[in-house]
């Protein structure tokens, strides 16, 4: 998934010898996210809501998605069955929203992965700098030169897809980018005076990065989770669709993709839902992050 | 000035030798053995015959030397042979790459087409209407994984309204219109990503250009609003936009991946997603490790080309 | 008494609803030479803008008149608008390297300008541009037309700006402190420059500059702008000999004097200008910072009125005896 990092925009011109700025044209970056903040409460809002109803399935779903009923097979949509039913007569409201639970756990997972190595990884640099750095930096860099699908194809063929070896592999894939933001906003931080400050109090290496680092940098690193959960998502659902992901009995949106690829003709609410959800998540999760993006670059932080 | 082009390629090339290592280590880590993928199953087969494979197919062979044998080969079109049926892994990829390089051209292309027009019309009026629209429908499109968006295309005009071919793939050479009526769809789903992204970059620079002193030159000659956006504005801000389409098409090539799976076409990124589900390291290594390459490569060139095309970066040197 | 090229009227331009160019009223006769001094901020950047209408939202021009020639510019549609830009008036700009378009040649640079305001083929245009540069004193001219913005030094790129601005044969060159940014003997070949070709093509010039030292030299008439306003118009050797506004006053003093003691210290106008909209309308903008203030000052604000043959906006302006003295005003 492309890195939404909002791009800088540049100031009117200023005159030479302090004359009045020039008139110009007024930088819309303000306007091209300018919606006000309720996108930013809405796309929350709705992140938070579904969320909630995958990850409390088992309260929420009104049948056990693998109870069968091969009488019922392909039920069109109904107020029984709101989402219709599968080949085998489960129900996929319920399936679908058990299918989010997995696909959230699995990408969240990875996200967590991804920011405990790439925030270490990217401070690391950092704070070292010199040949570890660059070392870490040209891995990191080969590493991201790779497709991530690619990658992600490669390393589950590899290591097998078990659910934690999904989240594992996800992680790793987004550790590079990750790590890269974070040299990025901790390369600021390592030239201001707290932390010199606290070099110079004999901080050890853990503290420095823990506890002086790491709370000032919250805001980039929580842009790049979002940036990754979106990412995390859409690796998972691409590797459970080519049956490299989420194994059945388990089914995550993904694998519910895969299994209603195959019956597009006969129930399109299978394949439908489940791509819906993906949808709507990732494109609230990107709304979020340019929310999120504008007020820190343009709010408040510099 | 040489020197920038030596160093450029120099970086590149360290950067291909590093993602093979990647990509070759990672699959030679693994507990799994490719022979069972072959064999089916090890019981009820001899020692001597699973030995015998093992040779064959080179896996006796200490890593490094596997590598070596591997990466040697590049150079002479020798990729090793497929673990499945012996197939030479270059005449495999030989014949799937057509469909791919179609498929991502096609896609880029399109996404050119359609964002240009639309960044143009967005800069000239920035926080207007139409920027707005083209904002919201830029966030949406940028969330449509082009898999997700490949089924939902399907759904809609396969299976509910007919129009076009659901899967399959006709060569360009044998029946040009077949082809295009396959290949629309999958364009269609990289493109649906890959526009509003190109949109985003080439927007910025337009927005930026325009903010420029040199706009109001053109403007104080008496140039018309018209052409100070086309022949000012995006002809400058083409040149960054340039490096924007080189990352797309990276992206693309690994979007196409999925898309070609869903439509059953025989490119490489389907070729990698079988390979991938067989176990047949020797075809997936090369695969990925090709659409890595392209990747790479597409970026030095775009970098080359910016390099060659912005006047000051070529006479840089030369001049005080 | 001929047309003026130049006729502004009570020109007012706002930042959003700050007005920064307060009711700016002046004319240059044809083949005449003005200079617009004042303090950075003062507004005289913007009202050279104003007039060739190059302003943009949030900047608002929202008043007043700008004749050229008799026509109001200010009420012209675009098309009309973009034919006397670059054909009938041009401005030469504070920064060369940022008003060239780097990725442009400089010859299709001063083509474009030629064939926007004439029917020239692109052959003719192309010779009339080598001239052009010629003109202006860039050697080789016929080479350097394919030459690019960032392979020329700074006084060759003002030089370049002033071909373009000619392109078109205007009636009046608006000149925005074409000198800034360059080193003082490249200053004076520009200005040498500028002259030539004021005497020779009969162009009506305006120089915006806040070097009074550049000014003196080339103007004919110059006018004072401080705080969005108009506060003096005189000719110039009268300006320098003998300023009217304690303003134009303190700028003379100002200027460094080579045969000064070096014991005494730079006479400085000490304060600051206001910032646009932080003073009422109704006071003279510059009486915090007036030897001569008095209570009327800070209670009416002088309108720019005539006095010892020059225009002044000042309640005490300099008599004959070199005294300030309230000026008796008949009543409205």
């Amino acid at each position: 998934m492309p890195e939404a990092i909002p791009k800088t925009e540049v100031a009117p011109g200023v005159g030479v010898a302090g004359a009045p700025a020039a008139p110009a044209v007024a930088v819309p970056a303000r306007a091209w996210r300018a919606k006000r903040p309720v996108a930013l409460w809405v796309s929350g809002g709705i992140l938070v809501v579904l969320a909630l109803a995958c990850l409390l399935a088992p309260v929420v779903a009104p049948y056990d998605p693998t109870a069968q009923d091969p009488a019922n097979a392909f039920a069109p949509l109904s107020s029984a069955h709101l989402f219709g039913t599968d080949e085998l007569g489960r129900d996929l409201f319920s399936r679908t929203l058990y299918g989010g639970r997995l696909s959230l756990l699995v990408a969240g997972g990875g996200v967590l992965i991804a920011f405990l190595l790439g925030t270490l990884w990217g401070f690391l640099a950092a704070t070292r700098r010199g040949l570890l750095d660059e070392l870490l930096m040209r891995s990191a860099d080969a590493l991201m030169a790779i497709p991530q699908i690619l990658f992600a194809l490669v390393c589950v063929a590899a290591f097998g897809a078990s659910l934690v070896n999904l989240a594992v592999i996800i992680g790793v894939l987004l550790a590079p980018s990750t790590a890269r933001m974070a040299r990025s906003v901790a390369l600021n931080e390592v030239t201001r005076d707290y932390y010199s400050a606290a070099v110079a109090y004999g901080a050890s290496p853990s503290r420095l990065l823990l506890r002086e680092l790491l709370p000032n940098t919250t805001g980039a690193l929580a842009i790049q989770a979002a940036i990754n959960a979106a990412s995390a998502i859409i690796l998972e659902a691409s590797l459970s669709f080519v049956g490299l992901g989420v194994q059945p009995p388990d089914a995550s949106w993904g694998t519910l993709l895969q299994q209603g690829y195959g019956f597009l003709y006969q129930q399109f609410s299978y394949a439908f839902f489940p791509g819906l959800g993906i949808l709507l998540t990732i494109w609230m999760l990107n709304v979020l992050v340019d929310q999120l993006g504008a007020r820190n670059t343009a709010g408040g932080r510099r | 000035m040489r020197s920038y082009l030596i160093t450029r390629v120099a970086v590149t090339l360290g950067m291909l030798i590093a993602t093979s290592i990647i990509v070759f280590a990672v699959l030679r880590v693994i507990p799994g053995d490719p022979l069972v993928t072959r064999l089916g199953s090890t019981r009820g087969v001899s020692q001597e015959t699973i030995d015998h494979l093992r040779h064959q197919l080179g896996l006796d062979r200490s890593v490094v030397v596997q590598y070596l044998a591997w990466v040697g080969g590049i150079p002479r079109g020798d990729l090793g042979k497929s673990y499945f049926n012996d197939y030479p892994v270059g005449t495999l990829i030989g014949q799937r790459i057509g469909a791919t390089m179609e498929l991502t051209i096609l896609a880029v292309a399109l996404s050119v087409l359609l964002a240009v027009p639309a960044a143009v019309l967005s800069a000239a009026r920035p926080a207007g209407p139409f920027d707005r629209v083209m904002s919201a429908l830029s966030s949406f499109g940028m969330a449509f994984p082009p898999f997700v968006a490949a089924i939902f295309l399907l759904l809609l005009f396969s299976v509910q309204l007919g129009w076009l071919p659901a899967r399959g793939y006709v060569s360009l050479a044998d029946d040009p219109v077949e082809n295009l009526r396959h290949m629309v769809l999958p364009a269609i789903s990289l493109a649906i990503i890959a526009t509003p992204l190109i949109l985003r970059y080439l927007r910025a620079d337009l927005v930026e250009a325009l903010a420029s002193p040199y706009i109001r030159t053109a403007e104080g000659k008496g140039v018309p609003r018209r052409d100070v956006i086309l022949r000012h504005a995006l002809r400058n801000a083409l040149l960054p936009g340039l490096t924007s389409v080189g990352l797309i098409f990276g992206y693309t090539v690994g979007g196409a991946v999925l898309v070609e799976y869903v439509f059953g076409l025989p490119g490489l990124g389907s070729l990698a997603v079988e390979s991938a589900v067989k176990r047949d390291y020797a075809v997936l290594q090369s695969v990925v490790l090709l659409l890595s390459a392209t990747f790479i490569v597409a970026m030095l060139i775009v970098d080359i080309l910016s390099w060659t095309l912005d006047p000051r970066l070529r006479l840089r040197g030369a001049h005080a | 008494m001929t047309a003026p090229v130049l006729d502004v009227r009570d020109l007012n331009v706002a930042v959003r609803n700050t007005p920064v160019v307060r009711d700016v009223s002046l004319s240059i006769p044809a083949g005449g030479r003005l200079g617009l001094v004042g303090e950075s901020g003062c507004g005289k950047t913007m009202t050279a803008l104003s007039i060739m209408r190059l302003v943009k939202p949030p900047v608002h021009i929202t008043g007043g008149q700008v004749l050229l020639g008799g026509t109001d510019l200010l009420r012209l549609n675009q098309k009309e608008l973009d034919r006397v830009r670059g054909g009938r008036v041009a401005m030469v700009y504070q920064d060369p390297m940022q008003a060239l378009n780097p990725l442009h040649r400089i010859g299709d640079q001063i083509v474009e300008a030629i064939r926007l305001h004439t029917n020239a083929a692109r052959i003719d245009a192309h010779r009339r541009a080598v001239a052009l540069l010629d003109d202006v004193g860039v050697a080789d001219a016929a080479r350097r037309m394919k030459a690019y913005p960032h392979e020329f030094s700074g006084g060759m790129r003002q030089r370049v700006m002033i071909a373009m601005a000619l392109a078109a044969d205007p009636e009046l060159l608006l000149c925005d402190e074409p000198t800034t940014a360059l080193d003082v003997t490249t200053q004076a070949r520009i200005i040498d420059l500028l002259m030539e070709i004021s005497q020779k093509r009969g162009v009506a010039l305006m120089l915006i500059t806040h070097d009074l030292g550049v000014a003196a030299g080339f103007c004919d008439d110059i006018v004072v702008m401080y705080a969005g306003r108009v506060i003096e118009r005189s000719q110039v050797d009268r300006l320098y000999q003998r300023p009217l506004h304690p303003y134009s006053e303190a700028l003379m003093a100002a200027s460094v004097d080579l045969e000064m003691p070096l014991d005494q210290p730079i006479p400085a106008v000490s304060g600051q200008p206001p910032v646009p909209g932080e003073m009422p309308d109704n006071v003279c903008p510059f009486h915090p910072r007036c030897p001569y203030a008095q209570d009327i000052c800070r209670r009416e604000r002088p309108p720019l009125a005539p006095h010892a043959g020059a225009l002044v906006a000042c309640h005490f302006p300099r008599d004959g005896a070199g005294d300030h003295v309230l000026l008796e005003r008949a009543s409205a």
